[in-house]
This record gives C-alpha cells, structure tokens and sequence, in this order.
C-alpha cells in the first residue's frame, strides 16, 4: 500500500507524507472531492478555500469591514445595491507548471459578474443557496468596478456579499458550477495559497501564493489529510506527524490539552442544538407540557457529561455570542418537580400509580422521539438516550425512532409526523430566525417544522426583516427571544465550543469561526528541534 | 443467555488450590476448576450468581457448555458525576484499572475484585513550574491512561503526563511507587508489555513522528523498531514475545505490519505489512494462541449512503512473511458495521475461538456481540446496558466493557462461562494472584 500510495503521489510524494521544516501538515476529519467554495459542503472544504480563494470584504477582529479585493466599496440606493473598486494588483494563480507572467490573468469586474452569474444559476449545486437569494445581478461598470444589485434593501448588504470569488477566464464560459467540473477538481483562486495537487487518499498539496497581494504566506506548503478517525488524527498530532488539526472531538481534548508541546485554540462552533416539539401534536400543543419537557431536562449534566463542558447553555434560538441574544432571559434550570407540576396544571398526572403521567381520560402520554442517524451517530444517541431517562423521571414515556438522515428529513421536515425531535441549526451572523418561527415557513420543507404558529411572532419577525434600523431590529429580537423561551416550541440545548489543536512550533496562530485560515499569512513554523534518530 | 457452540469433546476434571506466593512474595494461588467448583472464591464473591450456576450445571461439562452470561454488575455502584472508561484486567484476571475522567483530564483507578486493594494512579510533580499552573489546579493537570498489566499479573505499565505537559510511560506493581521508564519531550505512549515481562513497546514521537520502541526495563535501553515517515501506532505483542504487530499509514489508509526477531539474543527484522489495500486498519489485537490477528478496518464509504465510513472486523491468520492483500481481505470480515473502541481493538475470548465487540444498531443503543470462529455464528449478549464500548474479557472469563447509566459511563463486569479454568483443554489449571479474603 505505501509503496502504491507514494506512486500516486508523483512529485509531491516526499514532500507530503510529513511534517516538515517549511511545509504545514494539518488534518481534517472529512475527505474532499471537491475544491471549489461552492459546491464543497463540508466544513474542511470551507476551510480549504479560505486559503485558496478571497472574497471582495472581510471583517476585521473588530467586526468591522475590511478592504480584500475590494479596495473601497459605496453602499447606494438606501441599501439596495453596493458597487465595489477592485485592487488592480491582485493576480490569479498561475496553473501548474506555467511559468514567467506571461499570460497572467488579473483580477477584474468580469470575476464578479462571472461569480454573480454562477451562485445563482438554478442548476448549480450550492448547498444553503437561498444565503444567495437576496443578491439580484452584478453590473460590469469598468475593468475594475462592478456594481452588485440587490432584491431589497439591506442595512448592512456587506454582510451577504462576502462570497469568494472566482476566475471568469476559467468558469466564465460554464453554465453552473458543478462538483464534478475540472475547476472543482483543481480550482483556480487568488488566495495566500495555490490549489497544487490532490490524490487518491484524500491529501491536497498547496504551495504558497509568491504573488499574493498581503504579500508571500511565511510558509512554503500547506498539506491538508483526511482522516476517518478522529482519535487517530489526535494522535497523529501528538505524535508530530500533523502540525494542526482543526477539530479535538470532546473524547481527545483533555490528552491534547494536557501535552505542553500543542496549544489548543477554542473557537465557537456558531451553532445551537435544540430538542424540537411538534407543537400541532397531541399534548404538545399545550406549551406547559413543552416548558415541563424543558424543566426535566438536565442540560448542564449532559454539557458535562457528553461534552467534558465545552459549551453553553443556551435559553433561545441563538448563540450567546449573536447580538440578537437577550441575556436578561436565563435558560430554565433543571427542576422535575416544576415539570410534574405543569405537567398536572395541563391534566396530565399518573392516576394508575404507574409511574407515568395519563390524559384526564386515562390515556398514557407517550411521546415518538424521531432521531435522526448518520454514521456511528454516537452523540445523538447518546443524548437521546438521556432524554428519554429524563422524561421518565418526570413520567413522560418516549418512544426512540431511529431513523436514517434521509428518511429523518421526509417523516420531520416533509411529513411533520413526529412529536420531538433533535437538530441543530448554525448561522452566520444574521442570526434571523423568520424561517424557523415564522406560521408561513410551518409547511412541507419548511424550516418551521414544529409548526410553531404566533401571529405577534409573525408580526414581530415580520418588522424586524423589513426594518433598516439595526438598534430596533436588536430589541424585536430580544423580545422574540423571551417569547420563544416562554413558549418552548424547542428546548434550547446549548451552544459548543470547537477547539483546534497545533504544535508549538506554529506560531502567530489565530483561528477565525467563519474563516479558519484567515489569519495564516502571518502564521510562522519553526524548524524540527527534537526529532532524534535512534 | 444461552447460545449453543461447538463442545469441546474431551475434559480433564482436575482440583487443585494450594496457597503459595510469587517471586515477590504476593499471594499465588493455583486453581483448577472442576465439578461443583467453576470460579475462584473472589469471583463467587464478587457474582452471588455464580453459585446458583453451579447448583444449575453441577458437572464441568455442562457449565462449560453454550455461552452463558451468568451475571452483570456495574464495577462502581453509586450516582458520581465522572465517566470510566477503558478497563484492563491484570493476566490473571484479578487486578483491574480504568480510568476516571473529569475536566477533561483523566486518572487511573487499580482495584481488585475481590475488594482488598484499591488505589488511584495520578502522577503529580512536585514543586511548582508545571505548564498549567496559575491555569488549572494541580491534579488536574496529570493526565493518566493506557494501562496495561504485565504477564506476572502484579506490574502495570501507563503513559502519564506527569503533570509536566510530557507524555511518557510509567511502570508502577501492586504495592509499589511508580517511575517513568521513557524520556522524551514527545508523546510516548501505547505501552504493552512484552510477555517475557523483561520489554515493554511503546510508541514515541520522539523521531517526527509515530514509530515503534521497544524498552528494556532493566537497562532501559531502547530500540527503534519502525522508521517510516508514516505514524506506527497500536503495538501488540505476539504470546512468543518475539513479534509485534500494529497499525501504520497515514490519513485514510493504515496498513498492519509485523516486526519480529528470532529470540530475545537477536535483533529485531526489517518490518513488513500483514494487510496491504487501501483501508484503514487499526488497533490490532492478538488472539492469545497467537495464531490470529484481529482488527477494524473501514468498510469503505459505498454502503453508508451517508458519505461516512462504516467498520469492518477482520480476522487474519498469522502465516509468517505472508501479507494479505485486498482480495484475501475481503475474505476474511467476521463481522459487519461494528462500533470501534477507541483504545483497543476487538476482544479475544482467552481460548481464542471467540471474538466480543459492539454493533452500531441503534435500536438496542450499540449491543455487545459475540463472534465464534469455529462455528462462525455471531451472537448477540443480552446485557441490558446501553450505549456499549471499551470490551475486553479477562482470564477469568468476565467481560468488562462501559455502558451508560443516565448520562455518565460506567464500567460493567459481566460473569461468562468462558474463562480460561472452564474452557480451554490442557490448560485448566489458572495461576491467579490475589490477597487474601
């Protein structure tokens, strides 16, 4: 196998099998086939093209907007459109092999337009394309301005416009973006690195772009390797074989953490797990019977338990770290006797002695739980499994229904047939929640599928969307925060924290949730100093 | 439960329990079983159970008989608020470790069944120029795990942080101090004693990345046994001492190699791969006649749907020089869709005819399975407890593994009928340590 494996290297094999002076080995959980921001839907392969591709702004530490390949930027018509200067400095990354500049293709207005054009074809495969929706056209104003229209006003319309960009004379005569094409295979971008080669196993060889406009990444080579086992990538870093890894499952993270020759940099996961109720259901429709859910539920102890603490619990449908978070609003504590109590209120008691609580007219509650399974699924069952010990406490039957992603998605996204559920939702910084609330999304696909259905939420979610004033959208959202706390169409679980792993001789690292590898220009790697041959 | 296998035809009924002592002076005990008489006192302590088996099989041959599991405890009874994980049973199957995890960081807990040792391993420095310091308080700075027991059943080999930030192994006996026997300012760790007793092999960091070391503990010499620029990881040694076997590769794909010497006078070979395709095969285990590797092995990703790997148990005979290949391989899966431990691979029954190891179905939350290689029929352990993982089977013929009770992991022992006094033929008589009771 070694020996096939460095043959299907070719000319990188020497250099990509290890950790070397010069060269960043970092390790992923998930194998790519495909290398183009779009079409990728995992996480590694976002994180990939944070060093391949750029896009026009950024944001800074701060949150502000930064220049990227953009060098100025106007917000026009009330928010309806923006129109971008390019930088005129900013080459595309020679293909393989091409040597001298010429031919070298410069960035231009043409990118944009082709960029535009391609995220909202309909046959191009983009996962989570309705973040796109708002964008309506990109106008060509000259070689190096390009104006980007919208379908509405945006108070802040930077915000959807951080997309990366890509090369119009590569894709420009493509009709959509697809993961088979040969750009996705061996992408073409303007970022600190260059798309060099990837193989049958999974590695993908980068070399640093000389050309890049921050200037010349500190390191030589980045090399990233999949891995199908988590424990084992940790162990790989631990061992010196991989410089970084970028996720430490909750299992590693004590070992990794306690080596003093890796640091450990936690970043936040940008999502929220919840257990979702049906509120069109039987007893659920009764929101002291979903609060009693909510109170018997010992949140903290599975924080503790399944995720050594590496979390927060959470008392609405946002992470605490989201300016639409209302901190004046406490997640429920663990109280069972709370829960039988409005359990009772509701008429739900056990009048058999059984142990579990009956409908005034005798029938058991008995709840389906309907969990969703992909892979070995070991977290979610482990939680679910602790749900349903908690319910019983509290005299809830729960009947677990495993079921596989794909038919998980039929029976409670399409079907709504179901009672509880579990899932997680992740966002970027909009934090707008009208699809997961909102009585118009309780339909098949919707994204409301508990079928949670308020007209003051509806209203409220409404005037927050149409609004441009970011100080009263702010305040709409924390009142529909202490209202979707108090009505409990989900129990909000908690948010996590992710943490990646690196050897100390990276240095200068700073790890960004929605970009990774933002900041690896400036990341610096020290020679081996303790390696020995014995 | 009862599954029904192979009988063994022949059985000599021996009784033989005379006290003695070791070469260090602990405690040794010979027992044989014999009609009426199955399990050592400890363990009928221990298994109230075991005595109605008795009164219900009344004849060595019945007992040993089918596959029975006669009772299930959890080892630590009690609402604490930490997870146990990866037991490891002393040779004899009288001593036992795991490990107790909280905030993350993790000690090791030695007892005994029979209730007349307990202790806690956590190595602490001194002073006060430790890494974490100012950060997190002193013990739980010490990360301890990987037990392993010697084949004289009272010394024990781990990897401790020390407290330090520095992963090297530990050796420590039963009623000894512990010391470090590596230095390194990389990880080593994944110690395994040689069963001569004299070596144990780890794996170190110290060459850039994971290869194979073998230490002597008298001199503490060590030697390198792999140098490939992949990571050598998961040793295990073969019962003769003079072979190991583990994982190498990298990323998606490891490969088993073997590494041997003639005899303890020599020096080790050029090592060599036991499987060659493009899988990942990991964490071997060595059947303990030695005859068999067993291990976990990606299933590839063309029967998920769901674009994440599925697991494979595969088992290889040991033909010396001989490296199977993918279409041998494929051959030789003993079971499908399995659960991996995270430490060990899948466990061996001590007469290694039997493989224990858990199913990835969700509907019993993970059961245990049993998998004969003689029949090969596969059988499921009603156990009862959810959520399974970290089996092993000691000497004795209890199966240890973690289960989850409300939300925390405890570790189970449960008493079989298959321990090495009840069913492997010639060797009935089982020298165990223990205090007395």
């Amino acid at each position: 196998m070694k020996l096939l494996l460095l043959a299907a290297l070719g000319t990188f094999a020497s250099a990509s099998l290890a950790a070397t002076d010069g060269q960043l080995v970092y390790g992923e959980t998930t194998r790519l086939d495909t290398f183009d921001p779009y079409t990728v839907h995992e996480g590694s392969g976002q994180r990939l093209s944070d060093l391949i591709f750029d896009s026009l702004v950024e944001v800074n530490p701060g949150g502000e907007y930064a220049a990227s390949l953009a060098k100025s930027w106007a917000v026009e018509n009330g928010g309806t459109q923006v129109t971008f200067t390019l930088r005129d400095d900013v080459v595309w990354h020679r293909p393989v092999g091409a040597a001298g500049p010429a031919g070298d293709q410069m960035l231009s207005a043409d990118d944009v337009v082709s960029t535009v054009r391609l995220i909202q074809a309909p046959a191009s495969a983009i996962p989570n394309k309705e973040r796109f929706a708002v964008i309506k056209s990109a106008e060509k104003i000259d070689p190096h301005k390009v104006t980007v229209h919208l379908h509405r006003a945006l108070v802040d319309p930077l915000r959807v416009l951080m997309f990366k960009i890509l090369p119009n004379h590569v894709v420009g005569a493509a009709p959509s973006l697809s993961r088979d094409s040969e750009f996705a295979k061996s992408p073409t971008g303007t970022g600190p690195y260059q798309f060099v080669k990837a193989n049958a196993q999974g590695e993908v060889l980068l070399s640093a772009n000389a050309r890049y406009y921050k200037g010349k990444p500190a390191i030589e080579n980045v090399v990233m390797k999949a891995y199908s086992d988590q424990s084992v990538m940790a162990q790989s870093l631990m061992f010196n074989s991989l410089d970084l890894v970028t996720y430490v499952s909750p299992r590693d993270l004590g070992e990794v953490m306690g080596d003093a020759k890796l640091s450990v940099v936690p970043y936040d996961a940008l999502s929220f797990s919840f257990f979702g109720m049906n509120t069109q259901r039987g007893a659920l429709k009764d929101k002291r019977v979903r609060q009693a859910i909510s109170f018997a539920v010992n949140r903290q102890e599975m924080l503790e338990a399944f995720f050594q603490g590496k979390g927060r619990l959470i008392s609405g449908p946002f992470p605490p770290t989201s300016w639409a978070y209302n901190m004046d609003v406490k997640p429920l504590p663990y109280d069972v006797a709370k829960a039988k109590a409005l359990l009772a209120a509701a008429g739900l008691t056990d009048k058999d002695g059984d142990g579990f609580v009956e409908t005034a007219g005798g029938k058991p509650l008995q709840l389906t739980f309907a969990v969703p399974l992909a892979g070995e699924s070991e977290m979610i069952k482990r939680i679910t499994l602790a749900f349903q010990g908690y319910l019983e406490a509290a005299g809830i039957k729960c009947d677990l229904q495993f079921m596989d992603w794909l038919v998980w998605k039929k029976k409670v996204l399409e079907e709504h047939d179901y009672d509880v559920t579990i899932a997680s939702w992740s966002f970027d910084d909009a934090s707008n929640i009208t699809s997961l609330f909102h009585s118009s999304s309780a339909k098949p696909w919707g994204n409301n599928f508990v079928q949670y259905q308020n007209p003051d939420v509806d209203s409220l979610l409404t005037e927050a969307d149409a609004t441009n004033d970011f100080d009263k959208r702010r305040a709409i959202y924390h009142k529909l925060h202490s209202i979707l706390a108090d009505e409990a169409p989900y129990t909000y679980l908690w948010t996590l924290m992710h943490h990646a792993a690196h050897n100390t001789r990276l240095t200068g690292v700073r790890v960004e949730p929605f970009a990774f590898f933002k900041y690896i220009v400036s990341w610096q790697l020290e020679p081996h100093k303790d390696a020995v041959k014995q | 439960m009862r599954t029904r296998y192979l009988i063994l035809p022949f059985l000599m009924l021996t009784a033989c329990v005379k006290d003695a002592v070791d070469e260090r002076g602990v405690p040794l005990t010979e027992f044989s079983a014999k009609d009426g008489s199955y399990f050592p006192p400890f363990v009928t302590k221990f298994f109230p159970t075991a005595s109605q088996y008795v009164g219900q099989y009344p004849t060595l041959e019945q007992a040993r008989a089918d596959l029975n599991l006669i009772e299930i405890k959890q080892l630590n009874p009690g609402d604490t608020r930490f997870n146990e994980a990866n037991l490891s049973w002393s040779a004899d199957g009288v001593y036992l470790g795991f490990e107790v995890i909280t905030d993350g960081f993790r000690k090791i807990m030695l007892k005994d069944l029979a209730g007349n040792y307990a202790r806690d391993l956590q190595m602490i420095p001194k002073g006060s120029d430790n890494f974490l310091d100012g950060m997190v308080v002193k013990s739980a700075q010490s990360y301890n795990a990987g037990l392993r027991w010697s084949r004289d059943s009272t010394r024990f080999a781990f990897m401790s942080n020390g407290g330090i930030g520095e992963y090297n192994i530990y050796v420590g006996a039963i009623g000894a101090k512990e010391k470090s026997i590596t230095k390194s300012q990389t990880k080593d760790g994944y110690a395994t004693w040689s069963p001569s007793t004299q070596e144990i092999a780890f794996v170190s960091g110290r060459s850039g990345n994971g290869d194979i070391y073998v230490v002597e503990l008298k001199s503490k010499d060590v030697t390198r046994l792999s140098s490939t620029d992949a990571v050598d990881i998961f040793p295990e040694w073969f019962p003769n001492g003079n072979r190991l076997v583990y994982s190498s590769g990298d990323a998606l794909n490891h490969d088993l190699y073997l590494v041997e010497r003639k005899d303890r006078q020599t020096k080790w070979e050029k090592p060599y791969a036991l499987t060659n395709w493009l899988r990942d095969d990991l964490r071997p285990t060595v059947s303990p006649d030695g005859r068999y590797v067993a291990f976990y092995a990606d299933a590839g990703e063309v029967n998920g749907g769901d674009g994440l790997r599925r697991w494979n148990i595969l088992v290889v005979p040991y033909e010396q020089g001989h490296t199977y290949n993918e279409a041998e391989l494929k051959e030789m899966v003993v079971a499908q869709d399995v659960v991996i431990d995270l430490n060990t691979g899948p466990a061996w029954s001590p007469d290694s005819r039997k493989l224990f190891y858990v199913k990835r179905d969700p509907s019993v939350f993970n059961p245990i399975y049993g998998y004969d290689l003689f029949t090969g029929r596969s059988y499921m352990f009603k156990t009862k407890t959810r959520m399974n993982r970290d089996i092993l089977m000691s000497k004795l013929g209890i199966l240890s593994f973690r289960a989850q009770v409300g939300v925390w992991d405890r570790v189970f022992v449960a008493l079989t009928n298959q321990g090495t006094q009840l069913q492997t033929e010639g060797r009935l008589k089982t020298k165990i340590h223990y205090l007395k009771m």
